[in-house]
């Protein structure tokens, strides 16, 4: 299922949240180091992206996306998951960062 | 030797301007601040005016981030913060932690939290916004003002409703007198415009519903007045210790003399109608300042446009200044900045130190018919020039606080 419009309206829920115009935000764009997203910014996206495109996530998931794509990638494919959709390939952008592989990158 | 006190940097946020000398030019000029309500839709309301800040631009004050999440009265407390400290030139000061921050509001961000209300109400617990937590808590602009600013001194928060803007002053004057600090970054902001709060006000009988224009329709001393009309807006100053002040070269615009507050002790909305609370405070400020009643020569009034409140005001003058009373043009400009609770008395006292500048003071709007027991001279809808080297500056909060202020010119000894 395509959400229609998906990209800009998440850079309006990162402008409403930011202050950054939404021409100015790029997809490759790092939500912390460039962004300047916080913890707090974190949960209010998620409540933010939730009522936008009723998906159920959660701040601590946002909290571990890296770039504007990823959000995109992951809202769209938690709406797939929703309506029934088979996962896409997780490899790409779009996935979460999980405890285990931030740990064997350390590693 | 006693630490003399005085205010070195101005700031001010209102809605016939935003910055110190737009506010100024607007009072001086009886520029009208009060209008049709547009920041939510007030159709429903019998009263449907206030004194809106309009053309404010959050960014030109910090960042842009902090100017889409901070609440409205916290935008505007640390822009006026901000335009007082560049006044006073507290950037090039070294201790920084000598210098606190002291600010008040009384309607937190009473918009703000009814907007949260109202989702809580819709969709539950899941999509409540954390950020309401911290930005509609009263101390959320001090420590903003701290934080972008700097200023690790202490913080402190007032809220004395109309008094506040004063009270601020009081603290200060007091933490700076006593040597905890060399100066206080001080003020107060108010946003109090919401649907709820309007009917609040307005249930409680003290909003106008004048049927003329709404310019007309705060009238301070007249006896057309039918009750008060909100505003919202912030006022700053840095309020400091003299040496502290010339060490630096820094411009002085008033030096705080004295100052006084006492209490109804009746309930939160009856006032005495011979103004014993506010006879109290003037008198306590004269005493402080060692002055006589008649060395004050003007009063930058409460004057907010509630037939009762304004009475007490004017018998609580005539007790203190005696035969004088009538020979001190007393001011409101309530009519510019609407009644923007704690924000008012910081913008009276913003007025009060271009009034001490410029020797001139400020009329009163809208007063055309005198009412019978409001008999001074109330500098009825035109400024004039006068000479003014010491002022008083009252409030009387909704609660049953007065607080007078006494500024003086500055001297060089």
């Amino acid at each position: 299922m395509e959400i229609p419009d998906l990209e800009r309206r998440v850079k309006q829920i990162l402008t409403n949240r930011l202050g950054i115009p939404a021409d100015e935000i790029t997809l490759d764009a790092k939500l912390v180091d460039e962004l300047g997203m916080d913890s707090l910014d974190a949960v209010e996206l998620a409540i933010a992206t939730e009522r936008q495109f009723n998906v159920a996530l959660s701040d601590e998931q946002v909290a571990k996306l890296t770039t504007v794509a990823d959000i995109i990638a992951y809202v769209q494919r938690l709406a797939g998951e929703q309506a029934g959709e088979p996962p896409p390939d997780r490899s790409g952008v779009g996935s979460p960062r999980r405890d285990t592989e931030t740990s064997g990158e350390a590693g | 030797m006693t630490r003399r006190v005085v205010i070195t940097g101005l700031g001010a946020v209102t809605p016939v301007g935003i910055g110190v000398k737009s506010f100024w030019h607007a009072l001086r000029d009886g520029v009208p601040g009060i209008g049709e309500i547009t920041l939510f839709d007030a159709s429903a309301h019998p009263c449907r005016i206030a004194a809106e800040v309009r053309g404010f631009e959050p960014r030109d004050f910090m960042s842009p981030k902090a100017a889409v999440t901070r609440g409205r009265f916290s935008l505007f407390g640390v822009a006026a913060a901000r335009m007082a400290y560049e006044d006073a030139g507290l950037a090039s000061l070294g201790r920084r932690s000598r210098v606190a921050v002291c600010f008040g509001n009384s309607a937190i961000a009473i918009s703000e939290v009814q907007n949260g209300i109202e989702q809580f109400s819709r969709h539950g617990t899941t999509t409540v916004s954390p950020s309401i937590a911290l930005e509609a808590a009263s101390h959320a602009v001090t420590g903003h003002i701290s934080a972008d600013l700097s200023l690790k001194g202490q913080t402190m928060t007032l809220a004395t409703a109309c008094s506040t803007g004063i009270d601020v002053v009081q603290w200060a004057f007091q933490q700076i007198r006593s040597g905890l600090v060399d100066g206080v970054l001080a003020g107060a902001s108010e946003t109090p415009l919401s649907s709820y709060s309007q009917a609040t006000f307005s249930a409680l009988g003290v909003l106008s519903r004048w049927p003329g224009p709404p310019a007309q329709a705060l009238r301070p001393f007249d006896a057309m007045s039918d009750g008060l009309v909100l505003g919202e807006g912030a006022g700053a100053f840095v309020v400091e210790e003299l040496q502290h002040a010339r060490a630096r070269g820094a411009h002085t615009y008033a030096e705080v003399l004295g100052f006084g507050s006492a209490s109804e002790g009746i309930n939160l909305r009856t006032v005495d109608p011979t103004g014993a609370a506010l006879q109290s405070a003037a008198r306590l400020a004269l005493r402080m300042a060692r002055l006589d009643a008649s060395a004050i020569d003007h009063v930058n009034a409460h004057g907010n446009g509630l037939p009762d409140y304004d009475r007490a005001e004017t018998a609580a003058y005539r007790s203190v200044f005696g035969r004088h009373a009538y020979n001190v043009p007393v001011s409101s400009i309530k009519p510019v900045t609407g009644q923007s609770l704690a924000a008012a008395g910081a913008l009276q006292v913003v007025a009060a130190c271009f009034t001490l500048q410029e020797q001139f003071v400020p009329p009163t709007l809208n007063h055309d018919l005198p009412h019978p027991e409001c008999d001074l001279d109330y500098v009825p809808n035109r400024g004039r020039t006068a000479r003014v080297s010491r002022l008083l500056v009252a409030a009387h909060a909704m609660g049953g606080t007065h607080s007078a202020l006494i500024l003086g010119l500055p001297t060089e000894n």
